[in-house]
């Protein structure tokens, strides 16, 4: 980067006069003296407690220092009065008389800029063009200096850079460029205008000057602007002085993004036409950089989203079993189970396991939250699980385990829904325990239903202590039991209604006899039938299992 | 779908009434969870009558308050569910966990009585 790159932070005074009015000098020079006599930066003939030269404030390398030139009455740091000079901190609060003046201080910056409704703007003595009329006539921009500041400008904003310091950037060209001694650039966001970047202090600017930049797009300048409000407030110092003022808007091909404010006192600098003109290409340019570098910002933000899911993802499907038939040799029972990630990735999980050659362990869980927090939790639950459930507990036994690792993890408030059981393949006796999870259901080939409705606890992870119980119940053979996530039950629609118990327990009747996948995948078809293209908030995952 | 917006309304005596509006999901998630945090109060009621329906996120929330309560030593109350949330806070088995309260006012007075 070029080394015309704005410092950090430039120093600035606050000087609090005693008409209760507060302005802000942003310390662009090496010397400030301040007395009574109008040869100094800071002249208040009015004020008698002051000598004619007072106090000055010098640079002195990275510092600054105020300096008392021998004054009368002299000069009060912190309220304490200094000899000779001293080096300003931050916040410190020089006192001569009436008069406190804050060095570097820390407020909010809301006030930067105000809009006032009632300036004396007169528009008659404004000079105002627009992009569109000065593209069709190149001669508009003229003069060597003028075309280096534009080359400069298109030089420095080819790089990239965050949007923050983009904006300094572009508010310190255009200072450069028209020799302004303040400036404001200001963006539209969501209709309301953002202060981005500023040189300088206690802006006060035209409603109609902002409406006619930014409704008509024009670029103006204009002279005088605050004479009225000069005379009204407090008008010894600089920087309420008359001023010579230039804004225009920072716009791209078919909008504007925001607006460009500069001035600078009258006396000192009076803006030219061709200043007007320079700034408004100018802006141009920068505001579609401006775009540009949003768009980046946005896109970069997207792919590691989108990087994010992609591990959530990949996580859940390492952990999860895929191989189906996962028994094939086995005749004495039917398993199959599906889960359909939502687009954020849940962390749903099921899990099967021979216990032994007579006992088979299944599982579906459901963990709060979403994306890659989701998913790790859901594989350490799942690990912790089937490691528990090796040593042949109990369901409720495994659960009560289970819980207490978790709650010990103490992972804030996330937690996971566990259904455990067990089926003993020679009796068709399921013992299970469920730790905050939905019932299942238990269907027969002819489509009778019943619900799993016991309950061994809250859910799994929250809280310390819980003992789960253990339930059993019988299938005959034939008879199989459905788990499902809360991703079925709230899928919805287009309009947003859910897909609900019914509608599940329809559907599991309707395809009862069929074959485990097929029951499955029977399932999910209907849950895509229903929910079309309306977005899925959440994995649904089905696990069906049939005693034979 | 609509998003959640939370009013903070204080009710004297160290209470303060969190007025939910709009979907208690993962997306209202770190505000609720700040907003709870952040409370000086000692009790603590989260009005939930606005609040059409959570998601696991939103009960982990609800979880979170309970268990940070206890080891401060605050007090909470949850009222004013939908059935659909009632439903919800059922099945994942925390309906007699949570202190529940049909109206704030029930709440109120259940919470600031004395203990027997």
């Amino acid at each position: 980067m070029a080394a015309s790159e704005p410092a950090k932070a430039p120093h600035q005074l606050s000087i609090n006069t005693p008409n209760g009015q507060t302005n802000h000098v942003t310390l662009e020079r090496d010397r400030y003296a301040l007395g009574r006599a109008a040869t100094n930066e800071f002249s208040f003939p009015e004020i008698s407690f002051l000598s004619r030269e007072h106090l000055a404030f010098e640079r002195e390398g990275t510092n600054w220092l105020v300096r008392d030139l021998a004054s009368r009455n002299g000069t009060f740091v912190n309220e304490t009065r200094i000899a000779g000079a001293q080096v300003l901190r931050p916040n410190d609060v020089v006192r001569v008389g009436p008069l406190r003046i804050v060095f570097d201080e820390k407020t909010a910056n809301v006030d930067k800029v105000v809009f006032v409704e009632n300036p004396a703007v007169r528009i008659a003595a404004t000079t105002s063009t627009t992009l569109k009329g000065l593209l069709s006539d190149e001669k508009e921009i003229q003069g060597s200096g003028h075309m280096q500041a534009l080359i400069r400008a298109g030089r420095e904003l080819a790089g990239h850079m965050p949007l923050e310091k983009l904006f300094d950037l572009i508010l310190h060209l255009s200072v450069e460029a028209v020799g302004a001694t303040r400036g404001a650039l200001m963006t539209l966001e969501d209709g309301e205008l953002l202060v981005r970047a500023t040189r300088g202090y206690g802006f006060r600017i035209s409603s109609h000057v902002r409406d006619l930049v930014l409704k008509e797009r024009r670029s103006l300048l204009i002279r005088d602007a605050l004479s009225e409000q000069a005379l009204a407030g407090w008008h010894s110092i600089v920087e309420q002085r008359i001023r010579s003022m230039l804004a225009v808007p920072l716009q791209t091909e078919d909008r504007v993004i925001g607006l460009i404010y500069l001035d600078s006192p009258h006396h000192i600098h009076e803006f030219s036409r061709e200043d007007l003109n320079l700034l408004t290409v100018m802006s141009n340019i920068a505001a579609v950089r401006i775009e540009n570098a949003r768009l980046t910002e946005l896109e970069q933000a997207e792919r590691v989203r989108a990087k994010e899911l992609e591990h959530a993802a990949l996580i859940q499907h390492s952990i999860l079993p895929g191989n189906f038939p996962p028994f094939p040799h086995r005749k004495d029972f039917e398993l199959h189970a599906a889960m359909i990630p939502a687009r954020e990735v849940g962390g749903d999980l099921f899990d099967f396991f021979l216990l032994d050659e007579d006992h088979l362990g299944f599982v579906i869980g459901d963990v709060s939250g979403k994306g890659v927090p989701a998913a790790l939790f859901m594989a350490v639950s799942r690990t912790l699980l089937r490691a528990t459930a090796q040593h042949h507990v109990s369901p409720g036994e495994c659960l009560s385990y289970v819980n207490g690792s978790l709650v010990e993890q103490s992972i804030a408030s996330m937690f996971v829904t566990l259904f455990y059981g067990v089926l003993d393949t020679r009796t068709g006796e399921v013992q299970f325990a469920n730790g905050g999870h939905n019932p299942p259901y238990i269907f027969s080939a002819d489509g009778k239903l019943r619900s799993l409705a016991e309950k061994s606890g809250p859910m799994v992870g929250v809280i310390e202590g819980i003992e789960y119980g253990t339930f059993t119940t019988q299938l005959t053979p034939g008879e199989g039991i459905l788990l499902y996530t809360d991703g079925v039950t709230d899928a919805m629609d287009k309009s947003e209604q859910f897909f609900g118990e019914e509608r599940l327990e329809q559907c599991l009747r309707e395809h009862a006899s069929e074959p485990m996948d097929r029951l499955v995948h029977s399932l999910h078809a209907a849950l895509d039938d229903f929910s079309q293209q309306a977005p899925r908030f959440d994995d649904i995952t089905v696990l069906a299992l049939r005693y034979c | 779908m609509d998003k959640l917006s939370i009013e903070v309304v204080p009710a004297g005596e160290g209470i303060r009434i969190l007025r939910l509006e709009g979907p208690l999901t993962l997306r209202g998630l770190a505000e609720f969870q700040s907003i709870v945090r952040d409370g000086e109060e000692p009790i603590t009621i989260v009005n939930l009558s606005k609040v059409p329906f959570m998601d696991s996120a939103g009960l982990g929330a609800l979880m979170g308050m309970h268990t940070s309560s206890q080891k401060l030593g605050r007090k909470y109350a949850v009222v004013g569910a939908s059935d659909r949330v009632r439903v919800l806070f059922g099945v994942a088995g925390i309906e007699n966990i949570l202190v529940t309260y049909d109206t704030v006012e029930n709440a109120k007075t259940a919470l600031t009585e004395p203990r027997a």
